[in-house]
């Protein structure tokens, strides 16, 4: 198959894109800055040219005020509390799905961000999108009707076509009935289809085997998914063997055995030696498979090495973030009512923690002022009384969770001060050739870390840590040489569906040389600034933020 | 009770009473086995059209992600705003897809249909043990099914989180738009069902074992019986345990219980103050039920298969015995495996281990039943009848969906293959074409006993051709994808570079979908033409040996107009060297093998009540009965 989606394509329009970035001038500098920040907060959600979850992006600048989108982008859910009108009607037309808050992101890098998006910069951002759709993609815009009519002329050509057949299927049988000429036989028709359909059948699957099979996965990028790979060839082996003897089989018969006037069909109803042998020949093979899968998966599942690197991988909707320990080598422990805007992983860091306090007591009054005043209504209406009952349901959950957060006070155990250096890295960086241990957490619904290049897969589940322990062998460098493709990356996917943007949650994954992961995990940045040592830093946040 | 009344009816004027039926009593209450087959069969054929354009647009979306269709908007309205699905309805469909076709289609409309058509047919009674509960049945699943289409109309939309509805996705509102008012109609939609499930289950299991005619002993009842017997007892034992997982649901999202939820921080809403819960509970409730389904929607196709192989083949079936014992092996290991579809949830790799052994045991009694299909059409005298054509394609496509769990039942392979196209590619071969394959072939090869009258064999053979094609079309390549790591239930995969090569396999899915979405067009004006305008059929059209060929093809409440015929034989005596025809019907008596004289002829006004005492002698050997035939049993 030609790969119309290729390399060359993307290639294209990355340079074009570099070339209207450079075209924009005077925004140019910003908007580079913006790129970086755009595919790591928003692409889950938006697109520049099309809706996604959320609205396309083209001209939002002109849309909106400036201050405004800042506003926005910090914490919509706030704006929609205080009634801004736009960004109510903004909620409501999205189904009421909730934007993520961007409390860390300064208002320079949202700067950033939007003059990224007055660039257009979406050829660079989605180079597959565009370089997928080829020849119509540009047409897209123009909408309607030139569009409609391709859709519609396949559904008549082929109804069409339908009609022919039964038509043909008709007349023949008419002939033969007028002639009495038996050379339309259903009977003998229907067999020799059986034979066609194994020829084609067979053929389809060698076609398959040869033009889809190079296009799944290269051999596996870590060690135990070299082991997989080896299990999963022997399986293909047995049971290809038998899909292939079965459907001869089975079509062979149907075709040799046909209805025969005058013959009469073995009355064989039962032969036990022959039922033992198959049922015990299954039988070891399928030992023989358990055997090997069983010994594997507990290998595959044992304890991580003691020296393994430590990485928290944190799933949300809709995307991945990556928590690194600091200098201290340990991650720092975690809650989920600490998580708010500016810690969104619940780190246990005492300077959250008072953060998030005031934020929660504020909230709890806020809705206790409305609950008051609501309760003054003696006689509400219906509408009225939803209101009332959301917001009993809004007050509840506040005090619940201001309740579990002066519980958390104090706590030394959660409070440990491991998690004041920890790093929040954008990618994920691992090592080659040693072991990683990746934890799993997810904030709200079930995701699944699915990096199918390493054979690794495990769900993340609210309340309920997970792990996964590999080593990966192929550096980023060595599967873009083997790949042919030098901007092909690694990517950790959601493969657990997670709601609308399941489809688009992705982090990228990079393997390199112990020197470089090194290199690369010593130039990460604390995010609350502390030294190392100390776990007392109150006022420091405001610093790390901007 | 109705019930009594009715049969008191019958015994004074067994002819005369049905004519003076009412029209609602005849055709819409009914309490007639045969009339609530065809309610089935019926609605269930009409929730399988839905179930099957819900997937051709979702397929749409898949191939063309950045076309717009105006037809799209115009049908689905703010759910398709330019030509294009949202994701959260892409969401939505495929969630109704999968319950629609899991349940209402393959489940209702497959069991529901043939248990009750042939289990009072095939064993020789009147009707169902209760023909009261047995309306119940059918009007619990009408309910359920307008409950659950009524969810395609709230505003927020229908449950969107997937058809296995895994908490916490589908206990938050807050998550996506479907898990609000359309999640609470699809949690009661299923409730309803479950009830239809369990009143049509307990009917058949006791019509089976009590309701019996004379010397129809259990080593003499029709595959389909033995296949239809432990589909309901597995619906019996796993159904209510969905009931449950599903009521502790509805708790968590209505009133404030915390089974499945614990520390969640949600967009929208903050932080929850549900603690202790574990989202993996509600995942052991379902699949204990999910796992056995997966068997209560393959088990009566496979029974249905025996029967229309045998009887075109010619043939006897090859190994009755080891038949029904690879039925039980199944229906047994059915409830062992239910893990294997949680491997990666975090689950103790311990379990892992166990479900493994067990799921790969399960192959064996299932590769024994390919091997004795192929035994039976060797040799055979086969008859190409449209029904015989889509047995034989259950058994091809059972066999390729089948191979392939042996790499998912492996909790190793299952590591990299989970929630990819490969698993999509798998259970649509194994349960989802090969059951709908076996449901047309029971619909092809029984159309004469529920309706008098032939379907066009021509445009049979047709839709049996396209159909059997496009399924390969469409699953076939879908295992490449899996293996190449795409996840499922992806809305579109334009904007990951990585899956951009499999956008040709995309178009050529759905294209190949298109066409056999249209071959049911095909299937849909030649069933209800035929209903009207078919030609007549004999009363044994495919000179098959058992029971229900032996009534009169005019619909007759109580089945048969005189004495029920008594049973003498196996049901498989095709063939026999030492028969002139080439088969011989259960009632024939056999000289050589019956022991017990025949008894006198009955009067045929003989009221259906006094075969009561014969069942029940019957049924005091049941037990024994059953042992003896699975220890080896002489016939």
């Amino acid at each position: 198959m030609n790969n119309r989606f290729g390399t060359t394509l993307s290639r294209i329009t990355l340079l074009l894109a570099v070339i209207l970035l450079s075209f924009a001038g005077t925004n140019a500098a910003d908007a580079t800055k913006g790129k970086d920040l755009f595919n790591q907060h928003c692409t889950s959600c938006h697109a520049i040219d099309s809706k996604l979850i959320g609205p396309a992006l083209a001209g939002v600048n002109e849309r909106r005020e400036e201050a405004w989108l800042i506003k926005w982008i910090k914490n919509s859910q706030a704006m929609i509390k205080a009634g801004d009108p736009t960004a109510v009607k903004l909620f409501e037309d999205y189904n009421k799905v909730a934007m993520n808050s961007f409390e860390q992101l300064s208002d320079d890098e949202i700067k950033d961000i939007l003059a990224y998006i007055a660039t257009g910069g979406e050829k660079a951002a989605a180079p597959a999108g565009e370089a997928q759709n080829g020849d119509t993609g540009n047409t897209v815009t123009t909408a309607g009707n030139s569009q409609k009519t391709p859709t519609w002329m396949i559904v008549v050509i082929l109804l069409g076509l339908f009609i022919i057949v039964v038509q043909v299927f008709n007349i023949l049988k008419l002939i033969s009935e007028y002639t009495g000429k038996n050379f339309f036989n259903p009977n003998k028709t229907n067999a020799r289809l059986m034979l066609v359909f194994l020829i084609l059948g067979l053929a389809g699957t060698t076609w398959e085997f040869a033009v889809h099979g190079p296009l799944t996965l290269p051999e596996a990028a870590s060690s135990h998914g070299l082991d997989i790979d080896l299990m999963f060839d022997i399986t293909l082996y047995i049971t290809g063997f038998v899909f292939v003897v079965t459907q001869v089989a089975l079509f062979w018969f149907a075709y040799r055995y046909q209805y025969k006037k005058g013959h009469r069909a073995t009355f064989y109803a039962h032969n036990n030696r022959l039922e033992v042998i198959w049922t015990v020949i299954p039988a070891i093979a399928l030992t023989v498979l358990v055997l090997n899968g069983f010994n594997m998966w507990s290998s595959i599942t044992a304890k991580a090495p003691e020296d393994a690197h430590e990485i928290e991988v944190f799933a949300y909707q809709f995307g991945w973030k990556a928590r690194y320990p600091g200098q201290d080598k340990t991650l720092g422990n975690s809650n989920f009512n600490l998580i708010s805007g500016s810690n969104e992983l619940g780190v246990a860091v005492d300077s959250e923690y008072d953060k998030i306090v005031a934020e929660a007591k504020e909230t709890l009054e806020d809705l206790q002022k409305e609950h008051d005043f609501l309760s003054l209504n003696d006689n509400p209406t219906n509408e009225e009384a939803e209101v009332i009952a959301e917001n009993a349901v809004k007050l509840k959950r506040a005090q619940g969770h201001y309740n579990r957060l002066l519980a958390l006070k104090g706590n030394e155990k959660l409070f440990n001060g491991a998690g004041n250096d920890d790093l929040f890295p954008a990618e994920i960086h691992v090592p080659v050739d040693e072991p990683v241990l990746m934890r799993f957490r997810a904030r709200d619904v079930i995701h699944s870390a699915y990096l199918p290049y390493f054979r690794v897969q495990m769900n993340c589940v609210p309340g309920m840590p997970t792990q996964f322990w590999f080593e990966p062998t192929k550096t980023t460098a060595q599967i873009r040489q083997e790949k042919e493709d030098p901007n092909f990356d690694y990517y950790l996917f959601c493969a657990k569906i997670c709601g609308a943007a399941h489809f688009n949650m992705k982090i990228k994954v990079v393997v390199e040389s112990k020197e470089d992961y090194k290199k690369w995990l010593a130039n990460q940045k604390t995010r609350y600034n502390t030294p190392v040592q100390a776990n007392t830093g109150e006022n420091n946040n405001e610093v790390a933020v901007n | 009770m109705a019930n009594a009344t009715h049969s008191a009816a019958h015994q004074e004027a067994h002819e005369h009473h049905h004519h003076e039926e009412s029209f609602i009593r005849k055709y819409v209450f009914s309490m007639d086995h045969k009339m609530i087959s065809k309610q089935f069969l019926i609605t269930g054929i009409i929730m399988g059209v839905i179930g099957m354009i819900m997937s051709l647009l979702f397929r749409l979306q898949l191939a063309w992600p950045d076309q717009e269709f105006g037809f799209l908007t115009t049908l689905l309205g703010k759910w398709a705003p330019d030509g294009k699905l949202d994701p959260n309805y892409y969401l939505a469909l495929i969630t109704m897809h999968g319950t629609i076709m899991v349940f209402y289609v393959l489940t209702a409309g497959l069991s529901g249909t043939f248990s009750n058509l042939l289990i009072p047919l095939q064993v020789g009674a009147r009707d169902m043990a209760s023909p009261f509960m047995n309306m119940l049945s059918y009007w619990f699943f009408f309910a359920s099914s307008v409950v659950l289409m009524s969810s395609m109309f709230v505003e927020t939309g229908p449950a969107a989180a997937g058809w296995t509805v895994y908490p916490p996705l589908s206990a938050l509102p807050q998550a996506m738009p479907g898990s609000g008012a359309g999640m609470t109609l699809w949690l009661v939609a299923i409730v309803l069902f479950i009830a239809s499930s369990l009143l049509g289950g307990i009917n058949y299991i006791s019509t089976v074992l009590n309701m019996r005619t004379k010397g129809m002993s259990m080593n003499r009842m029709p595959l389909t019986i033995w296949a239809f017997f432990f589909t309901a007892v597995l619906g019996l034992l796993a159904f209510p345990v969905l009931l449950g997982g599903g009521l502790l649901l509805i708790f968590d999202r209505s009133f404030g219980t915390s089974f499945y939820l614990s520390d969640i921080w949600v967009n929208g809403a903050g932080a929850l103050n549900n603690t202790g819960g574990s989202p993996i509970l509600f995942q052991h409730l379902f699949w204990f039920l999910g796992h056995p389904e997966v068997y209560i929607i393959l088990m009566p196709a496979l029974g249905i298969t025996s029967e229309v192989i045998a009887t075109n083949a010619r043939k006897p079936i090859f190994g009755y015995t080891a038949m029904i014992i690879s039925l039980l092996g199944i229906a047994f290991l059915s409830f062992l495996v239910w893990g294997h579809h949680m491997f990666v949830t975090g689950m103790n790799p311990f379990l892992g281990e166990v479900f493994m052994i067990l799921t790969l045991i399960i192959a064996v009694p299932s590769a024994v039943k390919t091997f004795n299909y192929l035994a039976t059409i060797w040799k055979g005298n086969i008859q190409f009848t449209p029904g015989m054509l889509f047995a034989i394609g259950l058994v091809s496509l059972f066999i390729s969906g089948g191979l392939t769990g042996i790499f998912l039942g492996n909790a190793t392979l299952d590591i990299n293959l989970h929630d990819t196209y490969f698993v999509v590619a798998h259970f649509h071969l194994v349960m989802g074409s090969a059951a709908i394959f076996g449901m047309l072939a029971g619909i092809y090869h029984w159309f004469p006993r529920m309706y008098g009258r032939y379907m066009n064999n021509t445009l049979g053979y047709i839709h049996f051709w396209i159909t059997f094609a496009s399924a390969y079309l469409v699953f076939f390549p879908m295992h490449f994808m899996g293996i190449a790591g795409v996840p499922r239930r992806y809305y579109q995969f334009t904007l990951l570079p990585e899956f951009g090569v499999w956008m040709d396999v995309n178009v050529l899915i759905t294209v190949a979908a298109i066409i056999g979405g249209l071959a049911q067009v095909l299937f849909l004006y030649n069933f209800f033409s035929s209903i009207f305008r078919g030609k007549k059929s004999p009363q044994n059209p495919w000179k098959s040996n058992t029971l229900e060929w032996t009534a009169p093809v005019e619909r007759i409440h109580g089945n048969w107009p005189g004495e029920i015929p008594t049973v003498y034989r196996w049901p498989y005596d095709y063939s026999r060297p030492d028969s002139e025809e080439d088969f011989i019907p259960q009632n024939v008596p056999d000289e050589g093998q019956t022991a017990e004289p025949l008894k006198p002829k009955t009067a045929p006004t003989e009221p259906e009540r006094k075969e009561v005492p014969v069942s029940e002698e019957d049924n005091g050997t049941v037990h024994f009965s059953l042992l003896r035939r699975l220890f080896g049993f002489a016939r």
